[in-house]
């Protein structure tokens, strides 16, 4: 059953939070960060809106919402797209059975009458136009106003927002106004070897530490060279190696037999070349010739 | 903030510190004006004497006591002027007071880590009830320590017999337990009385930077005002520490914001400043600090600026005056790590990244050169055979193709008109339009009327850069460049000259002021020098008359703060074109930023090494 509200005799029906399997590993400086954004010491403070830049797969929305979960507030993801329309972020009217019209809230504004957290995903990918929508909220004013329901609503003191974007060319599509709306940026960089590692663990409990210790080797290598290569890449790689281990792998019932760290070094460099493209595989770490 | 009742026990005045930090070094100063002892005793151990004497009347300059300990290991001690410690101890000296160094050597060193209160905090409620509220609070220590302790209050024992007032410095861990100890009869327990191979070494430049424990900055202010602060408390020993640690921070970023002009000919606005104070200062306080530390305050000038004002940041919060002097000392360069200090590392990303592929020997970062000595590379620019750096043509260059496609868009979204349903479709149903106007039971269509001509010229003006009423100008720099092959436009701009800020051999930094690009190439004669534009009042006026004048297209695009003046659109018609003009602020100041800084490169060959200072 969907909830709704009414506000100025308009009944608006609200959005469901989201519950996703994210865990934030490492890196708790950029937690703080964000949290820190969000902190309000008084009740006149307004809180910031910061925009947490960084490459694809550097892990920018899980942040956001590790950040917003230790708040204990709901959280509502919203996805922009190059399509995203002003109504979309806001009130969309929709033609109910009855042929009338039905108002639907967004994520965004369903978290402004709940008091939850906004997370607005590749917000870079939006239209100036959308973007102009949000301008209100985005400063010390904190309300939206719906041309479609006729109507102006308010923040609760409790809503926070934060838009991710990616730092590739198409962030460079933000207009002045809402650049200064959307601070602090937080950039969200490589990570070190071991968080690096830390991470890829947590993505892939089945994994054993050659296969971690290559992975991370072989990112670090493209991080140093400057490649857009994120834990992302080296979580599918790892995955993706481990399935071409277990089709390769003899099995004998019940003992399987362990693969050779010669049989494994080719699963993976056979699992980057076809994830990331025959150049990554120039980042491979060498292998021991033991090995 | 007065702080009248003080820590003592009979004629010993206690001053517990936490070690290297500004408010407690002041508070000694405060506590010896107001006390005026007439011997001075702190926690050094006397087996350390003569080193120290030594480090302590080389400061400012920064020295660190080196020594090794049975199990071979080596144990650092940097002077630094913010030290309680130290102060106390240049003040015994200065004062030609008797000093006393009351610590047990010992050769097993134990390292406690113990979380405090912002030291901040003694500019508001003073020393003493910070450190009664610390000692209610007190952990249990460890076996050295008690030792330690023990020789410490035997020693306080003797000289309070000795001389009528004493001060007493020592670590805030330490006071309580010393403080108990003094009513009842000490023992002296049995401890080195000397140490050899003790070694006084210079503290290398680079090191200041990394493992001061106040912010070099701030010690560098403390320093230039230590005797400012004898006389001032001299004279009323409670009036308030000039050194407040939030306005020194303040001037900090004042310095930075105006270094961020010359360097980058970029202002810091105030909504900026405000964004980083608010986020600097809310950081501090998530993690248990009221004024933020270094790190901190570096990061929120990067999340509210960028990385290059974060740059200056952190260069000039990191620079410590004194250490550039000639030593006569061995040179000592620690490390963070040497001290076991938790570090954070912060990685600065000051320019425009390459996102070309190309081959790099794994494993392997690029060296890059440093300059012998400053103004090297200044010195051998020669600026004959300039040329531009590729991967910033091509932005720029697909930076103007977006413009006119945008322009094309605008122009569009003008053209298209919509109207309720009579008898045509026309280019389709508006739903947004009818959905609004639903109660009235009509469909709206809408229509899209045709566009004659492109986009031909793109000018953006970031800085009209009128010159002062001196004739200074920031953009003094005046070019044409012809496009090297059939993809590229031609470009005219005014900038910050080349030669003048060099971030490698060859390769040197500039800024536009503005620029103009015109389709197709090898057509435009140096506009600076050509007559024929001297109708044109200022730099971008002069460019948009070129962009008229070599347009092959129906429009130019005219981007800047603001509008240009109604008879340029007149001349424009008059050459059958039509300037249309776009606010800066339609446009990204992220990517604005990105392409108003380039490189000029002094000489193709430049070009085969410059990614490795461009990047």
């Amino acid at each position: 059953m969907q909830e709704s509200v009414t506000i100025d005799e308009v009944n608006l029906m609200l959005s469901h939070p989201d519950e996703l399997p994210m865990k934030w590993v490492g890196q708790r400086e950029l937690l703080d960060q964000v949290l820190a954004a969000w902190l309000v010491v008084s009740e006149d403070d307004v809180p910031l809106n910061p925009r947490l830049i960084g490459k694809p797969g550097v892990g920018k929305t899980t942040l956001a919402y590790a950040a917003a979960k230790r708040l204990r507030q709901e959280v509502y993801l919203f996805q922009a797209t190059m399509d995203t329309r002003p109504e979309d972020l806001l009130i969309t009217p929709v033609i109910s059975e009855e042929n009338k019209i039905k108002y639907v809230a967004s994520a965004i504004v369903t978290a402004m009458i709940r008091g939850g957290v906004a997370i607005l995903d590749e917000g870079n990918r939006m239209s100036e136009k959308s973007w102009a929508s949000l301008a209100p909220l985005l400063d010390s004013r904190r309300y939206v106003e719906s041309i479609v329901a006729g109507i102006k609503i308010r923040a609760h003191a409790n809503f926070r927002f934060c838009a991710t974007m990616n730092d590739d060319a198409s962030t460079f599509e933000l207009p002045e106004y809402i650049d200064s709306r959307l601070q602090p940026q937080i950039f969200i960089d490589f990570p070190e070897r071991e968080e690096e590692k830390l991470i890829l663990a947590q993505n892939l409990p089945f994994a054993d530490d050659m296969i971690l210790d290559y992975v991370v080797d072989f990112l670090q290598n493209s991080h140093l060279a400057q490649e857009r290569y994120t834990v992302r890449d080296g979580i599918n790689i790892g995955r993706y190696a481990l399935k071409l281990l277990s089709s390769s792998r003899k099995l004998k019932w019940p003992r399987r037999v362990p693969a050779s760290s010669r049989q494994v070094h080719r699963c993976l460099a056979q699992a980057v070349a076809l994830i990331l493209g025959p150049e990554a595989q120039g980042y491979l770490p060498p292998v021991a010739e033991s090995d | 903030m007065q702080d009248k009742s003080g820590i003592f026990f009979e004629n010993i005045c206690f001053v517990p510190i936490m070690h290297g930090r500004l408010e407690f070094a002041a508070a000694v100063i405060r506590s010896f004006c107001r006390w005026q002892p007439e011997a001075i005793a702190v926690e050094f151990p006397h087996t350390l004497k003569k080193p120290l004497i030594r480090g302590l009347e080389r400061l400012p300059l920064l020295s660190v006591l080196v020594f090794e300990l049975k199990d071979n290991t080596h144990v650092y001690l940097p002077l630094e002027p913010t030290d309680g410690l130290v102060e106390a101890a240049r003040a015994a000296l200065e004062h030609q007071l008797p000093l006393h160094l009351i610590d047990l050597d010992m050769d097993h060193f134990v390292q406690v880590r113990e979380p405090l209160p912002d030291s901040y905090a003694l500019s508001r409620i003073g020393l003493t009830a910070y450190c009664q509220a610390y000692a209610a609070r007190a952990k249990q220590a460890v076996s050295e320590d008690l030792l330690r302790e023990a020789n410490m209050a035997y020693h306080l024992d003797r000289l309070r017999r000795q001389y009528k007032r004493v001060l007493f410095v020592c670590g805030i861990s330490h006071y309580p337990r010393i403080l108990s100890r003094l009513g009842n009869r000490q023992v002296q327990p049995i401890g080195r009385q000397q140490r050899a191979g003790v070694l006084l070494a210079h503290m290398h430049q680079q090191s200041s930077r990394e493992i001061m424990t106040e912010i070099p900055y701030l010690a560098a202010a403390y320093e230039r005002q230590r005797q400012h602060l004898y006389a001032l408390w001299r004279r009323d020993p409670d009036a308030v520490n000039p050194l407040d640690r939030l306005q020194l921070q303040e001037k900090l970023l004042q310095e930075a914001c105006a270094r961020h002009w010359r360097h980058s000919r970029e202002r810091v606005r105030p909504h900026q400043l405000r964004v980083l104070r608010q986020f600097a200062r809310n950081y501090a306080l998530l993690q248990g600090f009221l004024a933020p530390d270094f790190y901190q305050l570096t990061i929120a000038a990067r999340g509210a600026v960028d990385d290059n004002f974060a740059y200056e940041v952190w260069d000039l919060g990191s620079h410590y005056p004194w250490q550039d002097d000639n030593p006569q000392l061995p040179v000592i360069e620690l490390k963070g790590e040497d001290l076991f200090l938790n570090q954070k590392k912060i990685r600065f990303h000051r320019s425009f990244r390459v996102k070309r592929r190309r081959l790099v020997p794994v494993g392997i970062r690029n060296k890059r050169l440093r300059e012998a000595r400053p103004g090297e590379w200044r010195r051998k620019w020669q600026g004959l055979m300039i040329c531009s750096y590729p991967p910033e043509d091509l932005v720029v260059e697909g930076w103007g193709h977006y413009v006119k496609k945008k322009t094309a868009h605008i122009l569009a979204a003008e053209n298209t008109r919509t109207q309720p349903f009579t008898t045509s479709l026309l280019d389709g149903l508006d739903l947004r339009e009818t959905i609004r106007n639903w109660h009235e039971g009509k469909l709206y269509v809408k229509e899209e009327r045709l566009l004659s001509g492109k986009v031909g010229s793109v000018v953006l003006i970031f800085d009209e850069d009128r010159p002062s009423p001196g004739g200074r100008e920031n953009f003094p720099w005046r070019v044409t460049w012809l496009g090297e092959h059939e993809q590229e436009s031609d470009m005219a701009f005014y900038a910050t000259p080349a030669g003048e800020h060099l971030v490698g051999p060859g390769v040197s930094r500039c800024r536009y002021g503005g620029f103009m690009l015109t389709y197709p190439p090898m057509r435009v004669y140096d506009i600076w020098r050509d007559s024929f534009f001297d109708v044109a009042t200022s730099k971008p006026e002069r460019l948009l008359l070129a962009a008229i004048d070599y347009c092959e297209e129906k429009q130019i695009a005219y981007i800047a703060a603001k509008p240009p003046r109604s008879w340029w659109h007149s001349v424009a018609a008059r050459y059958g074109k039509k300037i249309v003009y776009l606010p800066l602020g339609m446009f990204s100041p992220v990517f604005l930023k990105k392409i108003r800084t380039f490189h000029v490169l002094d000489g193709h060959h430049v070009r085969d090494y410059a990614y490795k200072y461009i990047s």
